[in-house]
């Protein structure tokens, strides 16, 4: 009867429109180019009222403000849920264009199903950004608002600002390869010519998805004060999954290449994948499970939800019904081949992720019983340490496969090759393991004064911390073996010299030796996480007293001098203000613009160094604020090392607006709302970072946490800085604590980042491709 | 004179209509048997089929 209505339907408005279905084959991919044009005009309208700062629109309300600048207010396009949505809707739109475009030729008969199955999930966001109020980006105000409530000032970081769109290129284009697959499973031809472009596709998605997770953790690290770059939040966890199933898929696709194997796998797996992204940015809009970044709770959590559902029931079902064209050309013949350690590498994967994925609907789950008092169950939310005790163990796992996947051979099993292509980097491994273990325990060790280990036995994480180092050095000598052994294989046979070896190695055969660096940088990843193990963490409190300022300074001023000791470093507290700070374009003399700034300072050296001080002249937050010189900014970049020890960190008080007025939100007493937020200062070197973030003011003879922020606009704005009242409205003393975290091997997890980045470029651009297609 | 809400409205409007009329018109490239196949998984064959899904099971 469906099909009847839909044939029906179809022909009716085929011949209504004077067509046949060759021509409306086209029509309807000529729709899905229009489609990209609206969807680009609608973004365009939306950053045009972002750039205007156009107070009808509440998106522009709640997430932007005229004191910003042009850069932050335009990238306010994707700072809120439905903003956001309908840049995901435009990706979808761009990416769905591009393919029809570039690839109509190599999807041939496949061509209706895929442009069925874009049409379907477009359908999806417009849908929602139609009909449910928090996905809408254009609603109005009918009386123009006085003032925008900004952007959230936790996205005032340049990674932030190119972190959700990476990332979001990532989700969005995974709906290619699954459009794509999917089209060649219900059409039924499975033939290999669609293989290039699924892993294309795949490359291009997993490469921006990785990245973008990356760049999430660096943000996370430098904004968010808390002194790591993984919490196992949810919505971290939730582009974790999808990244992991794509790096399974893009390993078995390599065996359904080589071997003609694993397409039934590999359906499950893009299957999984895309609908896990789905599944992702449901975790973040639909507000069912908090997280430091999620955004509100929202009114598409339940159709998302069961669109996201319908949908996996839906494609997960050809498993079944298309078997027949899912049938493997070949067998499995020995399991210790590299299409038998690419498998179980998968499976490992999978699981890793299920783990993720109870971990992250932990908070809803009653799992947690107990007789006590009778049978009862609770909600418990699995804490980073419950992560770390069972993602450590499989990690490890994976790290191991990834190294010895890439010396096994082809059907044959492992022992056949072992001599000839294991042996080396297992020994480099075990010595390599032997020596850092010494270095570990002689060195590294001694420092740990804290037990980090998720196992409640620190024992248990030191072998780890050794087993990861030590896979590393076995992964990265197996890749040192196979690069020489593919140059030693050029020069003798094409009598290249070594660097044309390498080059052409690399430009004839780029996934393979680009996929190589790819993996090395995942050891350096790794190797950076492994560093985690001895991390320490210290909280310390420095007495402050107030200094007298000249009239006309706009600040408040203490003054410790305070020193303590921790694992051979000598911290000094110095300067203390209390300071507004304003956005590039805001008004000075309106308090909704001025952001209330407690910057500390800090004299941070090796206990051995002794620093040349310079006499304090003048105005002492210049003194302070000195710039350092470029050679300084060098040395701090190059080697993390600071000439005379010069650290700042601030808390910030962004100020809360109440657009219908345009002034400051108060409370009750009529203090100032106001948000806050932490800038840290890091201190990066190879061995360690020093991670020191200050804390809060407490008045010790009043007994009690002084309001500083509105205390200082009250003075600011009131009070005119009058120096009379200076002295007293501000606490004579304040105690203030200083977060120190000393964060090991750090340094190699951005190391690892920029590797990823510039090798996965290698890996994805298509220009050796099309030089070897000429 | 239409407001910039207003225009990106109605611009989501139209929007929705192509990617309806996409869909529709683009369903009458597929064969009525594949059209059948897809609406069968659409309904559930696994409950319908049962005898087929448990000789598939074995």
């Amino acid at each position: 009867m469906i099909v009847g209505f839909w044939e029906f339907l179809s022909l009716k408005l085929l011949s209504f429109l004077k067509i046949n279905k060759n021509i409306a084959l086209r029509l309807s991919q000529q729709a899905i180019f229009v489609n990209f044009f609206l969807a680009a005009i609608a973004l365009l309208i939306l950053l045009i009222q972002l750039y205007t700062n156009d107070l009808t629109s509440k998106y522009v309300v709640n997430h932007s403000s005229d004191s910003l600048s042009i850069f932050y207010r335009l990238t306010a396009a994707w700072a809120g849920s439905s903003g956001s949505l309908l840049f995901w809707y435009f990706l979808l739109t761009l990416f769905s264009a591009f393919v029809l475009y570039k690839d109509k030729l190599h999807l041939y008969n496949r061509l209706p199903i895929a442009i069925i199955v874009l049409g379907s999930l477009q359908f999806l966001f417009i849908f929602l950004m139609l009909f449910y109020e928090d996905a809408q980006p254009f609603l109005e105000y009918h009386i123009p608002m006085k003032a925008g409530r900004g952007l959230n000032p936790l996205l005032l970081h340049w990674a932030m600002i190119i972190h959700p769109p990476i990332l979001y290129i990532g989700y969005v284009s995974f709906a290619i390869p699954f459009t794509i697959y999917m089209s060649a499973v219900i059409s039924g031809n499975m033939k290999d010519d669609l293989m290039p472009l699924f892993r294309r596709w795949t490359l291009f998605s997993w490469f921006f998805l990785g990245f973008g997770i990356l760049l999430g953790s660096k943000w996370a690290y430098e904004e968010l004060g808390w002194g790591g770059y993984w919490a196992w939040d949810p919505v971290e966890n939730a582009s974790l999954m999808p990244f992991i199933l794509s790096t399974a898929f893009l390993h078995s696709l390599i065996v359904q290449h080589h071997r003609g194997m694993l397409k039934y796998w590999n359906l499950l797996l893009i299957t999984l994948t895309y609908h896990f992204c789905l599944l992702g940015t449901w975790i973040t809009r639909s507000g069912v499970i908090e997280g430091p970044h999620s955004f509100a709770k929202s009114d598409i959590g339940i159709p998302m939800i069961i669109f996201i559902g319908l949908s996996f029931l839906y494609f997960v079902r050809f498993l079944y019904f298309k078997r027949n064209v899912l049938k493997p050309k070949d067998q499995l013949e020995a399991v210790t081949s590299k299409e038998g350690s690419i498998l179980l590498n998968n499976f490992i994967m999978l699981i890793s992720v299920l783990i993720v994925l109870i971990g992250v609907f932990s908070p809803l789950i009653p799992y947690n019983c107990t007789f006590e008092n009778g049978f009862q169950c609770f909600k418990t939310e699995w804490k980073p340490t419950t992560y770390n005790k069972i993602m450590v163990p499989i990690g490890i796992l994976i790290l191991f496969l990834m190294g010895a996947s890439p010396l096994l051979a082809w059907r044959k099993p492992m022992d056949i090759v072992f001599a000839k292509t294991l042996k080396k980097p297992i020994i480099a491994g075990i010595w390599g393991g032997i020596i850092y273990a010494f270095v570990y325990f002689f060195y590294l060790r001694p420092f740990v004064r804290l037990n980090n280990s998720p196992w409640g036995f620190q024992g248990i994480a030191d072998i780890f911390s050794i087993l990861t180092v030590s896979l590393g050095i076995f992964i990265v000598a197996g890749i040192i073996q196979e690069y020489y052994r593919a140059i030693h294989a050029r020069k003798v046979r094409l009598e290249e010299t070594t660097t044309q070896a390498i080059i052409n190695l690399i430009h004839r055969n780029q996934r393979r030796y680009g996929g190589y660096l790819v993996h090395l940088a995942v050891v350096f990843l790794f190797i950076g996480y492994s560093g985690g193990a001895f991390k320490t963490e210290y909280q310390i409190q420095f007495h402050y007293y107030l200094m007298p300022i000249e009239a006309g300074f706009s600040y408040v001023y203490y003054y410790s001098g305070d020193k303590a000791y921790i694992q051979g470093y000598t911290i000094e507290a110095r300067e203390l203000f209390i300071r507004p700070y304003f956005e590039p374009n805001a008004d000075p003399s309106n308090p909704i613009y001025m952001t209330v700034s407690q910057e500390a300072h800090y004299r941070i050296n090796p206990k051995e160094f002794l620093p040349v001080f310079t006499v304090s002249m003048g105005n002492p937050y210049d003194f302070a604020n000195q710039l350092p010189s470029l050679a300084e900014r060098l040395l701090k970049f190059s080697t993390g090392f600071i000439l005379d020890g010069r650290m700042t960190t601030e808390i910030r008080f962004y100020p809360q607006v109440y657009p219908y007025t345009g002034e400051l939100m108060r409370n009750e007493m009529g203090f100032g709302e106001r948000l806050v937020t932490s800038e840290p200062d890091i201190k990066s070197s190879w061995t360690e970072d020093l991670y020191i973030q200050v804390g809060s003011v407490f008045d010790p003879l009043r007994n009690r946490t002084p309001d500083i922020a509105s205390m200082f606009e009250y003075y600011y704005y009131e009070l005119n800085r009058d120096s009379n009242a200076y002295s007293m409205l501000f606490p004579s003393s304040l105690v203030v604590d200083l977060h120190i975290w000393i964060n090991p091997l750090v340094k190699f997890i951005w190391f690892g980042t920029t590797l990823f980045f510039l090798s996965g470029l290698i890996v994805l651009l298509p220009i050796i491709e099309l030089k070897n297609k000429e | 004179m239409l407001t910039w809400n207003e225009l990106g409205v109605i611009t989501l409007l139209v929007s929705s209509i192509i990617v309806i009329f996409s869909l529709i018109i683009g369903l009458s490239g597929i064969s009525i048997k594949l059209k059948f196949q897809l609406i069968r998984i659409l309904l559930l064959e696994l409950l319908v089929d049962k005898k087929r899904f448990l000789n598939f099971i074995k």
